[in-house]
Formats: C-alpha cells, sequence, structure tokens
C-alpha cells in the first residue's frame, strides 16, 4: 500500500530511527578495516572476515534491532537501496574510466616518474571506488548524513598518507576503526533507548 | 456565519480518529507500509494493555488489518492501515483543518 505524501516526514524520521541502531556502520567499518589489515599482513582471512560480517547484516538487524525497535516495512526503502547501489556501480565505472584505463591502455614503457607517481597515489582511487563511493551512495540515497563523513574519510586520509608518506594501509585501517567506533556508540545508545522487548501474548488480536 | 460551518464540521468529526494515541497510530501506520507490535508500542510511548485495547477500537472500526504470525517461534502481530483507515485519516485531517480555518482563522 502506497504512502500519502502528507506523512513523508514522519516516514523520513521513522527511517531515520531504524538506522540509529549503528549496525550499518559496523558491517562498513569492518569491511573497511578487513581489507586495511589484509594490506598489512597479507592473509586474505582478514579481507574474508570484513565481508562475512557485511554478510551477517541482515541477521544482526533481525537479532538486534527489530525485537528492541520492533519490526517496520518501509515501501521506498528498497528502492533507496537499489538506487545507491545503481550509483555506486556508475561512479565505479567513471573513476575506472578516467584514473585507471588511462594507466594501462599506455602503448609506451611507464616513465619511472610515472611509476613512483602511481605506487604513492594509487590508494587514493582505490580506496574512493571500494569504500568512498559506497558511502557516498549510502548519505544520499538512504539519507544517511554521517556517510558523508565515512567517504570523505575514505577519499582524504589516503591522500593524506600519500602526501605524508606513511604506509598505504594506515589511513585504510584509520577509517575502518572511525567507522567502527562510531558504529559501536551509535549501538550502545540503541540498547539503552530500546531494551529488549517481546510481545508476550497479550498482544492486541 | 463562518463559525457555524466551524462547529458543524466539530459535530462530524470522527471520535474514533479524534482520539490522540488512535490518532498517533493511524499517522505512524499511514507513514509506513507494515508495523509490529512493538514498533508502535515504541513510538506511541503506550502500554502494552492500552496499545492492545486501542488498536482493538480500530480494528473494529475496521481502520487497521491485524495479522498475527509466528517469526523464528516468536510471535508477530503485524498491522496494516486498511483503505478505510486511509481515508478516516484523510477526512479528518481536511474536517480539522476547516475547523481551525472557520473558528481560529
Amino acid at each position: 500500500m502506497s504512502t500519502t505524501k502528507e506523512f513523508d516526514t514522519l516516514k523520513r524520521k521513522v527511517y531515520l530511527a531504524y538506522h540509529q541502531d549503528g549496525i550499518l556502520d559496523l558491517v562498513a567499518g569492518s569491511v573497511v578495516l578487513g581489507f586495511g589489515t589484509f594490506m598489512l599482513t597479507d592473509n586474505i582471512a582478514f579481507l574474508m572476515a570484513g565481508w562475512f560480517v557485511m554478510m551477517m547484516y541482515v541477521f544482526l538487524k533481525n537479532r538486534i534491532t527489530v525485537p528492541r525497535f520492533g519490526y517496520v516495512r518501509i515501501d521506498s526503502e528498497k528502492k533507496a537501496l537499489m538506487k545507491s547501489w545503481i550509483s555506486v556501480g556508475i561512479g565505479v565505472l567513471v573513476l575506472l574510466l578516467f584514473f585507471l584505463l588511462p594507466i594501462f591502455l599506455r602503448r609506451e614503457p611507464t616513465s619511472p616518474e610515472m611509476e613512483a607517481w602511481i605506487r604513492r597515489y594509487h590508494m587514493v582511487p582505490l580506496s574512493t571506488m571500494l569504500f568512498g563511493l559506497p558511502a557516498l551512495g549510502a548519505a544520499i540515497f538512504l539519507g544517511l548524513k554521517r556517510f558523508y563523513l565515512y567517504a570523505l574519510l575514505a577519499a582524504g586520509l589516503p591522500l593524506l598518507g600519500a602526501m605524508l608518506n606513511i604506509e598505504t594501509y594506515i589511513p585504510i585501517v584509520t577509517t575502518g576503526a572511525v567507522i567502527i567506533a562510531y558504529g559501536a556508540f551509535l549501538l550502545a545508545n540503541f540498547l539503552k533507548k530500546y531494551p529488549l522487548n517481546t510481545e508476550g501474548e497479550d498482544a492486541s488480536g | 456565519m463562518p463559525a457555524d460551518k466551524g462547529l458543524e464540521t466539530i459535530a462530524d468529526i470522527n471520535r474514533v480518529v479524534h482520539s490522540p494515541p488512535r490518532l498517533m497510530i493511524l499517522a505512524y501506520l499511514a507513514a509506513v507500509d507494515s508495523a509490529d507490535f512493538i514498533f508502535l508500542m515504541n513510538q506511541v510511548g503506550l502500554t502494552r494493555g492500552n496499545l492492545s485495547s486501542h488498536l482493538t477500537t480500530l480494528d473494529e472500526a475496521g481502520y487497521v488489518d491485524i495479522q498475527k504470525e509466528f517469526v523464528d517461534k516468536v510471535p508477530r502481530t503485524l498491522i496494516r492501515l486498511t483503505d478505510a483507515g486511509r481515508n478516516a485519516i484523510q477526512t479528518y485531517r481536511g474536517q480539522m483543518r476547516t475547523v481551525i480555518d472557520e473558528l481560529l482563522g
């Protein structure tokens, strides 16, 4: 059943409250941290662990959020998610075209200066594509403003790291850690605000 | 006189919808596709018994559809607004706007 426009403000309030549990932040942060730790250790288990946590998103929502906040279905949520993923896909393609393809398609050997530049700055477009764009998509289409900051961190910290010539994994690990820390803070507040609640037998019939 | 029209409208106001807790329930249900008992309890701030009583009133008026189901062996009462409920809340909005415009405007 479609909702009327008059209730959009209330719908928005419900939607934002539903995503104020920090779970999306925790899973997103785990993916970033897993990638950063993989860069540090070369152990693919860390990369897989990050993605494993990501796949647990629905399970965590059902186990943590729904029993406390309650179950609610908002019809525009799926459309927003779809838009988000489409924009991420387009963004990745655009970045590939403008940053990476010209490098790979060069016929003449890359100059030493160019190679040094690529080695130094390669993490900037990579982190922007892998983490910055999905965060930007979540910020724009899901309306989660804190994801603008995450997008900025994902693109800005690797750039800062490259400019300061520090190890490439450090900005990625830092980004992941910041996202996880804020997610944990949100989750703690959510658990405090919404204690565990089961329907019991006297729910309306 | 304009005030008369406003007074007539007050007399016509749907008392099932006019109750603040029921109005809040209907507003939340109008904003979402469907919701469960716990969600409404959290948002509206009613006790379990009060919410149950108001939902029964709305159900009897045909404004909400209540379905009971089990999810992972846990009971869930899923509530959605019916077309009659949607019409009732829209009519109520119009009536309240008329009252405010005619009597206070």
